[in-house]
């Protein structure tokens, strides 16, 4: 199972490395956000390590200390793009190398962060977990509001689950369970049946996929999982009825991957 | 730590979804979770107990532990409001397993408190579907009175007009159907009642129920035998009325199944059937008859195809069946087809009928109707379901053939199908519990046999396994089991069975089996108080194969699991407490381990100290554990290894005063020398036993008596008889010395004392003291013992009379053939002493000749006294018998080493006896 996860979070990692990869990767010029939403484009843009932004614009130099800007960012840089192809190449340390000297050279100017997340991803390809964990956590720090990010935060919960630090992971799990949206809610307590099932706790995780499939009907898209995960566990405990929710994921959840699984299993 | 993590998260607020979980597992089939959930909760949150209840209550039932439900139920306060629901749970659970009697109790004790309906809008809702459900409960078990009485309430309890009409329809309905099952007066009563209710609907209004009032009516008339009345009504009376009605359901596009025209042309085609009958035994109205069965399909016909969904659509399908078969069985042709999927419905029909004479235990009828469905219906889906309680009604009939041939044609025409497993399995339980466990274990051979791969094979197998064990048959459980192990590897009950099979081969003392059996089950189920257990037989296994070193690395990798906090071994306060007991015994077992390893000095050294350590944590951790006392005494004992008797000294001290009352601390110096001597520690041993002398009032006379013992396996004879002697000469002991206990130790004491005089060689003393004890306990339990010794004593002395003679009182008493085997050769040994090589022969022939050498005990002695005998026999002569013995122990002992030997022997001896002309002298037995 654990080999069966790892495998799993490759591929979840490729396909949003691949939906970076397959983003548009449109030169544009260095521009400025200013506070009141106003842009100032430039052709050129540094960053001073106390956050101020130097920006060339055709009337010469602007200088934006930090607090007087909402958003600096550079042109996109030759070497993310070069990193994500040797990312699709599974060039992977390579990839990071190069995405190092991105956060390196582009400080406050954007493709830090960026930089930060792709290596994360990139990380969690590789198979390592707790490296993802610390880009994300470098990542977070320097951008507090991507932890708002859907995609960027549950690929966050996702590493620190592959990375084995339950301790960090549980608390998160318990407030999204407690204060997120349903589908949270529900993705959360599904992740918590993973912790615990990692843990050695089958029928704790059983539980919890129990209970997302019991009172989060509404979350139709996470309703096999659940189901499937529940069977799963309950066949890990030897217990029969492992096989009628086998039987619910593949008649009411036909057509998808866990259905597939599911009928592999009766 | 399971659902700590839910509840750690649980607020006053979501504690209702909690709620809604729980119930939601216990009503989706997994009460046992249900359970456990409500366990946690109540655990945090104590005020909600009572509500929790009501769903333990629910997860019983749903699992049918209903007397445990009924347990919680009289603890629920009276006046509870939710106790009411969980009794009607119940009385519903009840009706589920087929106790009609017992729903029908809790409902009417429900109905009973209400002389009129409630008020409470909530309760009067509650009352009026208990009402409704009740009714339809006792429509299906057959009682068609009790059910139009039940919705009776559920009318009485209802406001909206128009679901009283549809329910007065319903109940006049279940009236005329009682009435049928009536005659005379009490016909006529139930069939006013249902006249009245029909007139009244009728009063209401033209609607859909006064077009099902007619039918009724009809139904009335031909109940009181006016048929002609009755389809007077149908075809001309009323016949525009029901058409409306028919029409204007057609235009509002409600559903067919309630038009009233489906019961008028079935109740029509009734009429038409009966009267076909009747006129067909006149042979002369033959084509009378014809043409009114011929009128009859056409209304069953009719009503199959056009009200096919309403409740007289799918008896008409089966009339009309009926009749088409009639009439092709008269040489006629009839042109209509049921069509595959009405075909279906119509079997469904017919085995309904089947299954409601079933339900209401009329097995007799519901064989002859299940017999008519399977004849026509013999494959259809409910075919085989039906052969079940086909099967099961001839087990409620005693008729045992006819049952075996129908679960064998089961068994052979649908192996492998899930309904027709279930047939069989429902039937091996109805058997068993009619205690006829014979027929049952036929069932479930069958059942296994041809479906292996049904979910509940190992189940099944674990059942049967279980009741041999109850009945002491190891034996032939661990035969079930072994099949799970072998064949059902992810069946649930696979850990319990390979779990028994290891306990079995440890009880045989098997432990390489047993530890085998455990290690399996070991890296096969996930972290749980079992495994955990398991981990510790297998530790265990070592310890009793005194592998020290393998047991203490399994005891370590146990401890490992269970120390930390938080680890998955534990689910439940329960597994909690469980896991608790096995790391206390795992800590114990391993200073133990470590107590008793070998290896070099060095290493022995090392391992004492961590046995010593370990002991120091047990006592730490665990100082009021039952091992408390046995782990003080073995640090104690781990000192005296080590050569600390000071500390060793002081830990025997520490256990009088620490643990007082229990058997090592009442008598720290007697655990002193006891431990002194396991270990060898000889002298410190004596120290500890003069010590004990010095305080003689503080020991028991059993006391000394057990370490007198102790002194003659240390061979310190010396200290063996002052215990001894101490126990003999005890005043309190000779005071009582009729009571049973003292005369048991009185015995052991002078048994002691001739037993050490005898290692000191002092035989005089011996003979003394163990004629004193046959002579005062002559049925004394050491008898035999005795008696050997005192052969030994005077045989010391030279007085082989005497000696021949204690053996003498050996083979008068014992029945034993080893003891008297034994007597034997002691004579034969005294006989030799005494020169007497003639008797000697003749006690080893004895021995060799009437001994059994096809028991295993006998043999060694078969096969020692014709090697002792042979010389003798050589030397006296007797060469014949010389031969028989050579050939004797050849042919038993075929691979011994002595064989060689004993050829020689042979052959010597055939030769001189050919040289003495065969005339040997004989020795008799």
């Amino acid at each position: 199972m654990t080999i069966m996860k790892l495998r799993l979070g490759r591929i979840i990692a490729l396909a949003l490395l691949g939906s970076v990869i397959a983003g548009p990767a449109v030169a544009q010029n260095p521009y400025v956000i200013l506070p009141n939403g106003q842009r100032v484009d430039g052709t050129d843009i540094r960053a001073r390590s106390d956050g101020t932004i130097i920006l060339t614009t055709t009337q010469g130099q602007v200088t934006y200390e930090k607090g007087r800007y909402q958003r600096a960012e550079a042109a996109r840089p030759a070497e993310f793009d070069r990193a994500l192809r040797l990312a699709q190449q599974r060039n992977y340390d390579e990839a990071l190398t190069l995405l190092e000297q991105v956060i390196q050279n582009y400080r406050f100017l954007n493709w830090d962060n960026q930089a930060r997340a792709l290596s994360a991803q990139i990380q969690m390809s590789k198979g390592d977990a707790a490296g993802a964990v610390a880009s994300f956590e470098r990542l977070f720090q320097s951008a507090p509001d991507q932890k708002r990010d859907s995609a960027a935060l549950w690929g966050y919960l996702n590493a620190l689950l592959g990375a084995k630090q339950f301790d960090k992971l549980a608390p998160q799990l318990g407030e999204m369970i407690e204060k997120g949206s349903r589908a949270d809610a529900a993705r959360a307590q599904i992740m918590r049946g993973d912790l615990k099932l990692a843990q050695g706790q089958v029928e704790g995780a059983v539980m919890d996929y129990l209970r997302t499939a019991m009172l989060f009907e509404s979350e139709k898209t996470l309703m096999p999982e659940a189901l499937f995960k529940a069977a799963d566990g309950l066949e890990r405990m030897r217990d029969p009825r492992s096989r009628d929710l086998y039987r619910r994921v593949v008649e009411e959840f036909g057509g998808t991957p866990f259905a597939q699984r599911a009928q592999a299993k009766l | 730590m399971l659902f700590g993590s839910a509840a750690l998260g649980v607020r006053a607020q979501s504690l209702n979804q909690e709620f809604e979980f729980a119930n939601k597992l216990a009503e989706g089939g997994f009460p046992d979770f249900a359970n456990k959930l409500m366990e946690s909760i109540v655990r945090k949150y104590p005020d909600q107990a009572g509500r929790a209840k009501i769903i333990s209550a629910k997860s019983l039932i749903a699992a049918r532990k209903y007397a445990d439900a009924e347990a919680i139920i009289k603890e629920m306060a009276a006046g509870d409001p939710n106790a009411d629901s969980i009794r009607l749970a119940l009385a519903n659970g009840y009706y589920r397993s087929g106790d009609m009697d017992r729903a029908r109790q809790i409902y009417q004790e429900f109905f009973a408190r209400f002389q009129q309906p409630p008020t409470d809008p909530d309760l009067l809702k509650f009352y009026s579907d208990a009402a409704y459900r009740f009714a339809q409960m006792l429509r299906l078990s057959g009682d068609l009175g009790g059910a139009a009485e039940a919705l009776g309430r559920v009318i009485s309890a209802t406001a909206d007009k128009e679901q009283v009409r549809s329910l007065l329809a319903e109940q006049a309905q279940l009236l005329v159907d009682r009435a049928l099952q009536l005659s005379g007066d009490e016909r006529n009563q139930y069939l006013e009642r249902a006249e009245k209710i029909c007139k009244d609907i009728q009063w209401g209004g033209a609607d859909l129920w006064f077009g099902q009032s007619i039918v009724t009516l009809a139904n009335i008339e031909l109940a009181r035998g006016n048929r002609d009345l009755a389809k007077k009504m149908l075809t001309q009376q009323y016949a525009d009325i029901l058409g409306e009605i028919d029409d204007l359901i057609k235009q509002e596009k409600v559903s067919t199944a309630m038009s009233p025209l489906a019961g008028s042309r079935f109740l029509l085609g009734k009429i038409y059937q009966e009267d076909a009958s009747a006129a067909l035994q006149d042979p002369n109205r033959r084509d009378e008859a014809i043409g009114l069965l011929g009128s009859a399909l056409k209304e069953f016909y009719n009503v199959f195809v056009k009200y096919g969904e309403s409740d007289w659509g799918p008896p008409a399908g089966v009339r009309a069946n009926e009749i088409k078969a009639q009439l092709e069985g008269m040489g006629k042709t009839v042109n209509i087809d049921l069509g595959a999927k009405q075909a279906e419905k119509a079997s469904a029909t017919q085995f309904r009928l089947a299954d409601n004479l079933f339900r209401q235990k009329q097995f007799g009828e519901a064989i002859r109707q299940y017999l008519l469905a399977l004849n026509a219906y013999p494959e259809t889906p409910a075919s085989i379901r039906s052969l079940g309680f086909l099967l099961q009604s001839y087990v409620e009939t005693d008729n045992l053939l006819y049952a075996r041939a129908v679960a064998e044609y089961i068994a052979e025409r649908f192996a492998g199908n899930a309904d027709a497993a279930a047939a069989l399995l429902s039937n091996a339980s109805v058997v068993s519990g009619k205690q006829n466990e014979s027929f049952a274990l036929e069932l479930y051979d069958l059942y296994l046999s041809h479906f292996p791969k049904h979910e509940r094979a190992g189940t099944i197998l674990y059942y049967l396994g279980s009741v041999r064990r109850k009945a002491g048959d190891i034996e032939g459980s661990d035969h079930y089991f072994q099949r799970i192990v072998d064949d059902y590897p992810k069946d649930q009950n696979y850990p319990k069975a390979l779990r028994l099979i290891a306990r079995s081969y440890y009880d045989l003392k098997q432990y390489d089996k047993a530890r085998e059996a455990y290690a399996r089950l070991v890296s096969d189920v996930p972290p749980s108080p079992d495994r955990a257990n398991a981990q510790f037989s297998l530790a265990d296994s070592y310890v009793r194969q005194t592998n020290w070193s393998a047991a203490a690395t399994e005891f370590e990798k146990l401890i490992g699991w269970l120390a930390p906090k938080g680890n998955p071994y534990a689910a439940t306060e329960e597994d909690r407490a469980k896991n608790m007991s096995v790391l206390e015994r795992a800590i114990f077992q391993r200073a133990n381990a470590y107590s008793r390893m070998t290896g070099t000095v060095e290493q022995v050294a090392s391992y004492r100290e961590r046995g010593m350590r370990g002991y120091q944590q047990f006592l730490q951790l665990f100082p009021q554990s039952e091992f408390a006392p046995r782990a003080m005494m073995g640090q104690g004992q781990v000192q005296l290894g080590l050569n600390q008797f000071d500390e060793a000294t002081k830990t025997f001290d520490e256990l009088a005063a620490k643990y007082p009352n229990s058997e090592e601390g009442r008598n720290a110096l007697f655990s002193l020398a006891s431990s002194a001597m396991e270990i060898g520690q000889y002298d410190q041993a004596r120290m500890a036993f003069e010590k004990m002398s010095a305080n003689k009032d503080k020991y028991s006379p059993s006391e000394f008596a057990r370490i007198g013992q102790l002194m003659i396996d240390a061979k310190l004879f010396d200290q063996a008889l002052e215990a001894f002697r101490f126990v003999a000469n005890n005043p309190q002991i000779q005071a009582t010395k009729d009571l049973p206990e003292s005369r048991t130790l009185l015995e052991r004491a002078l048994y002691g004392v001739g037993r050490a005089y005898f290692e000191q060689k002092n035989n005089e003393g011996a003979i003394k003291a163990l004629d004193a004890l046959l002579r005062d306990y002559p049925r004394t339990a050491l008898f035999f013992e005795a008696r050997f010794l005192l052969c030994e004593a005077y045989a010391e002395t030279g007085n082989f009379r005497a000696a021949s003679e204690s053996l003498n009182e050996i083979f008068r008493f014992s029945k034993d053939p080893v003891q008297l085997n034994q007597a034997s050769m002691k004579l034969a040994e005294v006989q030799l002493k005494a020169n007497d090589k003639s008797g000697a022969l003749a006690s080893f022939q004895r021995v060799a000749l009437l001994s059994d050498p096809n028991k295993v005990e006998q043999r060694p002695f078969i096969q020692e006294a014709l090697l002792a005998g042979m010389p003798l026999a050589m030397e006296l002569g007797h060469f014949k018998d010389l031969v028989d013995s050579c050939e004797l122990y050849l042919k038993l002992f075929p691979t011994s080493d002595k064989v060689a030997e004993v050829r020689r022997l042979r052959s010597e001896a055939s030769l001189r006896a050919s040289t003495n002309g065969g005339a040997t002298p004989s020795t008799g037995p």
